[in-house]
């Protein structure tokens, strides 16, 4: 039986052949497919360079081992945690879900599985980050004032620290009392008391870098607990070009 | 040149579509026009409304045809357009609330396997979907739509409403549990 279009169907084949509607090209479609590819890659990217600005922030400025410190340390870490960071990750993340969820790929397979794997994807994503010294020189490039746009957000939240926390190198050892030198002071004085907490697993020594959170007076530090820095690659200490002048962090309070 | 209406399946049509014959996309309109009304129909639309957006249903497939892929099955691509387009125009019309969060597609389920001769229960079920229909919600009807007035397997509806197949199974089961309920307690105001 030959098809007898009726009105229904003589309007829809009218606009095609009067050229009101064509057909998209394979290659219009192939490009949308690129650029919705290019979109989660970008969406993704701007994920995982968050995770890892935060995590390296967190370390640059020492709150990153604030719980080892307990309680104290974990509300502190709270406190000093750039939360502001949080829902533009989430936003990405989400957007990178929706985006793949178009493609038979993704809505195959529950969001959870995707949403799991997006998120291991942006883990890893940022170990590699944080691997390279991307934010290192970033950083540095902050500090010296020549990074125009990030700047700010490198240079705002290296600052952030709690004001009884410090960080420095140690330069000088004396019986119960410790010299450090510290990125963004002059050299002040540790004192040790039987109270104070160690958290390392060998002496402190000169050259060590080490948190210590404690109470300030007239440049002496009466310390609560010390912690050492073990072999990580980003500390406050090595975070600073040793060349360049020392900036002014300051406690946040 | 004229096509016999049966002599070729859809996937070959739309292959011809895709270079270029419309006689090819004349016979598919005429294959699909039925069910894509019917299925807009079951969208509760306006009948007025529902020949203008299947007009427009039939010139999006093809103006996308070249995305359809010969080796995957015509039909759930089809109804998918006809899924957007209806969910869009609905979304217009009754201003419901976004369903931003879906459980059934979220989380993990144990594959529902999909009988093949249907279930023995399809003639009440469709019974209870002709008197109830218009109180089910959308989440609900569209998979019950298509499963027994499409006859769209478990498959071809994860394609349609873009989820995984076992939530198809899962959404069915809710769907039909709802549906149950909706027609008790109208059994029920009847008879008072």
């Amino acid at each position: 039986m030959n098809e007898q279009p009726d009105k229904f169907q003589n309007e829809i084949l009218e606009k095609i052949k009067s050229g009101k509607v064509s057909m998209q090209s394979k290659s219009a479609l192939m490009w949308r497919t690129v650029l919705a590819i290019l979109a989660i890659g970008l969406f993704a990217l701007l994920a995982i360079f968050i995770a890892s600005f935060v995590v390296f922030i967190l370390k640059a400025n020492g709150s990153w081992t604030l719980p080892q410190f307990g309680m104290h340390g974990l509300q502190e870490f709270l406190l000093i945690f750039p939360w502001l960071f949080v829902p533009a990750l989430v936003l990405f993340i989400w957007l990178v879900e929706r985006f793949m969820v178009q493609h038979s790929v993704a809505y195959k397979i529950p969001i959870l599985y995707t949403l799991a794997g997006i998120i291991i994807l942006v883990a890893i994503g940022s170990l590699i980050v944080l691997a390279t010294p991307l934010h290192t020189q970033m950083f540095r490039f902050a500090h010296k004032e020549q990074l125009p746009l990030a700047g700010g957000m490198y240079t705002f939240f290296g600052r952030q620290r709690p004001d009884d926390l410090y960080v420095g190198t140690v330069v000088g050892a004396n019986g119960h009392n410790y010299t450090i030198s510290m990125p963004e002071h002059n050299n002040i004085t540790i004192v040790v008391s039987d109270d104070t907490k160690f958290f390392a697993n060998r002496p402190v020594a000169i050259g060590d870098c080490v948190e210590i959170i404690g109470e300030e007076k007239n440049s002496t530090i009466t310390a609560d607990s010390i912690k050492k820095f073990g072999g990580d690659r980003i500390t406050p200490c090595n975070v600073f070009d040793q060349k360049m002048p020392l900036p002014g962090m300051m406690p946040t309070r | 040149m004229e096509l016999p209406n049966q002599q070729f399946t859809d996937e070959q049509l739309a292959t011809r579509v895709q270079g270029g014959d419309l006689e090819a996309f004349n016979v598919l309109i005429t294959r699909y026009r039925d069910k894509i009304l019917r299925y807009g129909h079951k969208f509760l639309l306006e009948p007025g409304d529902i020949e203008d957006v299947s007009q427009e249903i039939f010139l999006k497939a093809y103006r996308y045809i070249q995305s359809f892929d010969p080796e995957r099955k015509f039909s759930p691509w089809m109804y998918r357009i006809a899924h957007n387009e209806y969910i869009n125009i609905g979304k217009k019309r009754k201003s419901e609330p976004l369903d931003f969060f879906d459980f059934d597609s979220f989380f993990p389920h144990p594959q529902a396997a999909d009988n093949p001769v249907r279930d023995i229960h399809e003639k009440e079920t469709k019974k209870m979907l002709d008197t109830c229909l218009d109180k089910l919600p959308d989440k609900y009807r569209e998979p019950l739509v298509l499963y027994y007035y499409e006859d769209l397997d478990y498959k071809d509806i994860a394609e349609v409403l873009h989820i995984p197949v076992p939530a198809v199974g899962v959404r069915l089961n809710r769907a039909k549990k709802k549906l149950k309920e909706i027609a008790e307690h109208i059994s029920d105001r009847t008879h008072l």
